[in-house]
This record gives C-alpha cells, structure tokens and sequence, in this order.
C-alpha cells in the first residue's frame, strides 16, 4: 500500500513535468505557427540585412507567421519564404508588398507585411509578393553621421559669428560693444524730442485756429468760397468744352467739308479761279475807270454839268497798274481808313 | 677546494623521484578510475537490459530521487528566475529593453542556468545520496552477501538508481525552469505591471525548439552521469567505515566536474547547431 501511494506520487511528478514540457512545446511551437494550418508565400529581396529563419512575419501589428527558409538565387536575389498562418491570409492580397524592419533598436529583424488592393485578390500559396524598401538602421546611421557633420560645421561657424560679434569691430559688433552709437542715439533722441516739441505747438496753433495755416484748416467759408470758385471753373470749362467743341466742328467742316470755303482752303483750281477773277475784277475796274474818265471828260457831260471845270493845268497823274495789283476805289466824301502800306 | 656533500644530492634526487612516483600514482589512478568506470557502465548496461527489470526499486528510488528533491529544486529554481530578473532589469532598462527582460531570462534558465544549477544540487543530493548508501551497503558486505544469494546487485541495487535518475534529473529541470519563470515573473511585477499571459508570450517569443531540446537532453546526459558516479563510487568503496564519506564526498565532486563538462560538450554542439 506504502509502495503504490509513492509509485502514484512519482507518477504524479512525472505527469506533471510532462504536462509542463508540452505546454513549453505548444508555446513555442505555435509561435513558429507549427500547430496552425498555413500558407507559405515568397519574396525575393537584394539585401536580406539578417534576416534569420524564425523571425517573425508582422502585418498590421499582429505576428502572423515565420520566416521558414532563405535560398541564395543569384548574387542579387536572395529568396525568403514565410509561412502565414492561414487565417490572416484574407487580408493579404498578392500587391501587399514586403519588406524587413527591425524590432525596435535592440530586437532583430522582422518581415513587414502592407495592406494591397483588393482587386488583385488574395494571396495564395506559393505566391511571391512585392518588395518595397524597408527602414535601414545602418542608412540611418550614415545619415545621421552625415547630418553631425554639417551640424558641427554650423555651430563652428555660429561659434565664428559670435566670437566676431564679441571681440570684432564690425558694425554688429560695435552696436553690442561700443557706446558711441548709443550716445548718438540719445543726442538724436534729444533733438527728435525738441522737434516733435515744436511740431507740436504749431500742430496746436493749427488746432486753435492761429494763423493763415490755422484759418485754412479750420475756417469753412474759405473752403465754401474754394467750392463756388470750384464750381464756376466747372461751368467755365463746361462752356470752353462747348467752345472747343465748335471749334473743333468748325475746323472740321472746314476741313473735310464742301461749302465754299472749305474749297478755297483746300482747291487749288479754286484758288486759281479766284485769282482769276480778281484779275479780270482788276482789268475790268480799269477799263471801267478809264472809260470814266472819257466820259466825264466828254464835252456833252460838261456841257450839261454845273460847274465848269476850270481846264486842269496839271496833268493827271498816269496811274500804271499792274496785273495783280490791287485797286481801291474810295468815295469822295466819306472817310475810309487807309490801308497800311505793307 | 669545496666539499661536495653528497648526502645532501642524494636527498635531492630521492625527493624528485617521490615527487615522479607520486604524480605517477595520480596520473595512473586517474586512468586507472576511468577504465574502471567504462567497465562498471558498461556492466550497468548490459543489468539494464536484462530482464527483469527491477521496477520496484526504480520506482521508489525514483520517488526518493524525485519527489524528495522538488522542493528544494523548486524553490532553488524559484529564487534564481526571481535573482537573475531583478539583476537583469537594471542593465535591460539602460538601453529601453525591458519588455526584453522575460524573453532573456526564460532563454538564460531554460538553456543554461535552470539544467546546470538542477544539475548541480541533485549532484550534491542525488550523487552524494547514492555513493553514500552503495558505499554503506559494501562496507556492511551487503553487496556480496547479495551476489552470494544469486541477487544480481548491479541490476537490483546500481541500475535502479541510474535510471531513476536519468529520468527524474531532467523532470527536476524541467520544474527547476517553471519555478524559475513564476520567480521571474514575480520579479517583473516589482517593476512593472504585467499580466501572466503577456510575461508567458514574452518569455516565450525569443525562444524556439533549438533552445529547448538540447538543454533536455543534457540533463537525461546530467542524471545519467550523476547516477552512475554516485554508484561507481559507493560499489567501488573500500572497507572501512571512512569509505562511505570519502565514496560521498568524491561522488559530489566527480558528478559536479562531469556536468560541467558535458554541459562544456552540449554548448560546443548546439553552438555548431
């Protein structure tokens, strides 16, 4: 009886150690997705940055499967294929593209998987997904170093700057160190107060009304006067714009119009017409005036006249005329004004 | 023109050859054990496999062996996952890794700490246990007086114990690293809040099959060799009384050297692994 209650302890003991070592089994076992149902997908990557068989295949957060074999095809292609268990494979569609990252900056490397359109339909297995470029810490890194190096480059030249601002004799520099320019300040200060002092009594005479300027500002019947003289230069010029255009209608019409005198401005047929005339005017007012004086020197109109004319010693003058000239007949008894010789 | 004592030469020389003849004797006796051992395990092999198997005694050694070293297994395994977290957290949280704090320490007690230090205190309790009462056993002419009666006391008293031990060493480790886990879990939540499910994925997310089986297997190799030295050392004891310390205290120490190596041995292989 003794003998059985410790074989039956033992068993327990055994048991127990058993039930630990396939619970031990199962946990890591499904962690590897070997007590799930899975589809194994391929990607063809340049640089694998390790990438071991086991890490771990994420999407979306959630770890849903394992890196399960990495094949060297060629010197630029490295194989890796995972196993994703099967029920995540809904939402990976063969676009979703790949790529390796890392666990945080201490953990190892991991297969990132992105979500796809739809349209391109489910993954299924043995299909190879696309690769897009992961994080690369060591890329960073470099860029990093590269950005520390213009960084240091920036501070040597801001520690340049300021060493000059601080013992330079720049302009800047002066300002910060020298009190000449602060003193010019105050001196001008000083006067642009006194200015502004006196711009400002004669700001408040203006105000009071002091003055022609004051009057000016603040009297209203100069402006009401300024407003009638406004609005007669504006009937003035209303009237010159009338004025104007007459003028310009005048000019216009004597321009282009057809009226007489338009014709002697501009035809020159007329213009010789004209002179024509006035020459035969001219030679007919001679003939006519000679025939004048036939007539009143004719014996028969003497005979019938009042007065007898003494005979006239003198002889009269011989007016020669020539073609072109002009002759004015003037009364005896009124008074004409001369016509200037020219 | 000086004298030459030769007295003197002649000491020197005898003091050198005793020196040679004792190193001689060293180096000879450590052979000597060792061929001794290759013979006596092969013995222990061939009673293994012979029927009948003593089950009886498998079963209570087993139970003596096992059951009776869990506490202390236990509770050893407790306080080393509960230590090794505590030490652990300070250095994991100078780099912000210490969501890694479960995962490293589950790895450290799974693939090394927990079979080493299992391995360790069943040398001292298990080894020292069976070298001790073998050793008791031949200087009370036990043995003999079983070989004389036609028992075969290499199956009935040496290959019980060995396979008792075999088995039960690994089932020690095996508890030894599920203390160690709540121990380290306990120590986790000094620091910071952390469900036992989320510790359990954590602990068991950096580790796979490569970490698991082989620091099995060493330990059936730890309990095996335990086992084996604790009964070599006890049926190879000499007469008198003193024997039975001296077969104890050398089982303690060949058993804690031999697991050091086969663990040395283990970690060279899974390493080319």
């Amino acid at each position: 009886m003794k003998n059985t209650k410790k074989t039956l302890r033992l068993g327990i003991f055994i048991a127990s150690a058993l039930i630990l070592f396939i619970v031990a089994i199962y946990l890591i076992g499904s962690k590897q997705n070997l007590f799930s149902s899975n589809t194994e997908v391929h990607a063809s990557f340049k640089d694998i940055r390790g990438l071991m068989s086991g890490n771990i295949v994420r999407f979306a957060g959630i770890n849903i499967g394992t890196v399960n074999d990495i094949r060297v095809v060629a010197d630029t292609s490295v194989i890796v294929s995972m196993t994703i268990q099967d029920a995540y494979t809904d939402f990976i569609y063969k676009n979703s593209s790949v790529q390796i990252g890392q666990e945080g900056l201490m953990g190892g490397k991991i297969v990132l998987i992105s979500t796809g359109d739809p349209a391109t339909g489910k993954v299924e297995e043995g299909d190879y997904l696309p690769v897009a470029e992961g994080i690369d810490i060591q890329a960073m890194i470099a860029q990093a170093t590269e950005m520390l190096d213009e960084a240091k480059g920036t501070v040597a030249n801001l520690r340049s700057i300021t060493g000059k601002l601080d013992t330079g004799d720049g302009d800047i520099a002066r300002l910060l160190n020298d009190s000449d320019l602060t003193i010019a300040l105050g001196e001008a200060t000083t006067s642009l107060n006194a200015s502004l002092s006196d711009v400002n009594g004669i700001t408040t005479k203006i105000n009071n009304g002091q003055g022609d300027l004051g009057k000016l500002v603040n009297d209203d019947s100069i402006t009401t006067q300024l407003n009638l003289i406004t609005a007669n230069l504006s009937s003035i010029t209303k009237k010159a714009d009338s004025v104007v255009n007459q003028l310009h209608q005048t000019s216009y019409t004597i321009n282009h119009g057809d009226g007489v005198l338009p014709r002697l401005l501009n035809d020159r047929q007329m213009g010789l017409t004209v002179d024509t005339v006035i020459t035969s005017v001219d030679q007919g007012v001679i003939e006519i005036t000679k025939a004048a004086e036939t007539i009143a020197n004719s014996w028969i109109f003497r005979l019938f006249s009042k007065k007898k004319e003494k005979p006239n010693d003198q002889q009269p003058e011989t007016l020669k005329v020539n073609a072109g000239d002009t002759i004015i007949i003037r009364p005896v008894n009124r008074n004409i004004p001369e016509v200037p010789e020219e | 023109m000086a004298k030459i004592n030769v007295s003197v030469i002649r000491q020197g020389i005898r003091g050198r050859l005793k020196v040679k003849e004792e190193t001689r004797k060293f180096y000879n006796g450590i052979f000597i054990d060792l061929g001794e051992l290759v013979l006596f395990t092969g013995k222990v092999f061939q009673q293994m496999f012979q029927s009948p198997f003593e089950f009886r005694e498998f079963t209570k050694h087993g139970f003596l062996l096992g059951n009776k070293s869990l506490p202390l297994v236990a509770v050893t395994g407790f306080i080393m996952g509960l230590v090794l977290t505590m030490q652990m957290h300070p250095v994991l949280a100078d780099f912000g890794a210490q969501t890694l704090l479960p995962g490293v320490v589950a790895i450290s007690m799974v693939r090394e700490l927990g079979p080493v230090i299992t391995g360790l205190i069943c040398a001292g309790k298990i080894s020292s246990g069976i070298g001790a009462e073998i050793a008791a056993m031949t200087v009370t002419e036990q043995i003999d007086a079983m070989e004389v009666s036609g028992t075969r006391p290499l199956s009935f008293v040496v290959a019980s114990r060995i396979t008792a031990a075999t088995l039960v060493v690994p089932i020690l480790v095996i508890f030894a690293d599920a203390f160690s886990l709540f121990g380290s879990f306990l120590a986790v939540n000094i620091f910071e809040d952390t469900s036992l499910t989320l510790f359990f994925n954590r602990s068991f997310s950096m580790m796979g099959f490569v970490d698991l089986f082989p620091s099995i297997l060493k330990t059936v190799f730890f309990g095996f060799f335990i086992g084996l030295i604790g009964s070599y050392k006890g049926y190879t004891a000499g007469r008198g009384t003193e024997s039975v310390g001296l077969a104890a205290n050398s089982a303690v120490v060949e058993a804690s050297l031999t697991i050091f190596v086969i663990d040395l041995v283990f970690v060279l292989i899974t390493s080319i692994l």
